[in-house]
């Protein structure tokens, strides 16, 4: 069941969300550069990306993963509170970087366990 | 099409560099707070840079990108000081309109903006490090 890793459900939802959250890096990224632009507007991963995913694995029913395409968009919800219209609020923005830091932390770390459990059994050792 | 190991680091390295023309601007303007006379023997008027976002068509980046860098056209001041060098027959002298306290927050501002964007080079460089640690 070596091939099971690589199709497993777990192991698809996390690269998903690993693509997601680079991405989610980069929108954040953006959004620093850009805190002092005069006009403008925040831009964040598309939300409906989390609705969809959210409904796949509640049905249980993630062959479509694949179909899911994250995207970059304005944040049209965001409201300037400031004079130069520009709608980033850099500590938002700051705590975004943090937690996407730690979301990839984890990610990568549950796929290097999953890898290193692979590769104990290949090599028939416990310790990986 | 170069590898990419860092997302969004385009618009970072393009932030940090304006915030330095930014800040170097500033810098020019406290140093010429009080200069009556520039190299054309005008009284120095205070630097203004306007920036945007722009389209990065090559990496399809969002960059920051300097408009323009233009002279402030708000008045001087007129100071009476009959003993200055510069002064004219009435004894004023026209004094740059440069405000320190404006420069001042300008100056926080941008270097506020410039660590967060610092900040997010060293988390972008952790992210890669992570994800090239998978599986060891």
């Amino acid at each position: 069941m070596l091939d099971g890793l690589f199709t497993s459900s777990n192991y698809q939802v996390a690269k998903k969300l690993m693509d997601v959250s680079v991405l989610k890096n980069e929108a954040v990224a953006r959004n620093i550069a850009n805190s002092n632009t005069p006009n403008y507007r925040r831009v964040e991963v598309d939300s409906s990306f989390d609705h969809q995913l959210k409904r796949m694995l509640q049905s249980g029913d993630i062959s479509d993963i694949d179909s899911l395409t994250p995207e970059i968009k304005e944040d049209s919800d965001a409201v300037s509170r400031r004079e130069d219209g520009n709608t980033v609020e850099i500590d938002k923005e700051m705590l975004d970087m943090n937690r996407n830091e730690l979301e990839i932390q984890f990610l990568s770390q549950y796929l290097t366990g999953r890898f290193k459990s692979i590769k104990g059994v290949i090599k028939g050792s416990s310790s990986g | 099409m170069s590898m990419n190991l860092l997302p969004g680091i385009e618009s970072t390295a393009s932030a940090l560099n304006v915030e330095k023309v930014r800040m170097n601007l500033v810098a020019q303007n406290i140093a010429n707070a009080n200069t009556t006379s520039d190299s054309d023997g005008n009284v120095y008027k205070r630097k203004v840079i306007s920036f945007g976002t722009a389209l990065d068509k090559a990496t399809g980046a969002e960059k920051v990108v300097i408009n323009s860098i233009e002279e402030d056209n708000t008045p001087t001041r007129w100071v009476y000081n009959p003993g200055h060098p510069d002064a004219n027959e009435e004894g004023m002298v026209e004094m740059p309109n440069v405000e320190v306290s404006r420069e001042m927050v300008d100056m926080i501002t941008s270097s506020r903006s410039y660590e967060a964007n610092l900040q997010m080079v060293r988390t972008s460089r952790q992210i890669a490090k992570q994800v090239l640690s998978i599986g060891q």
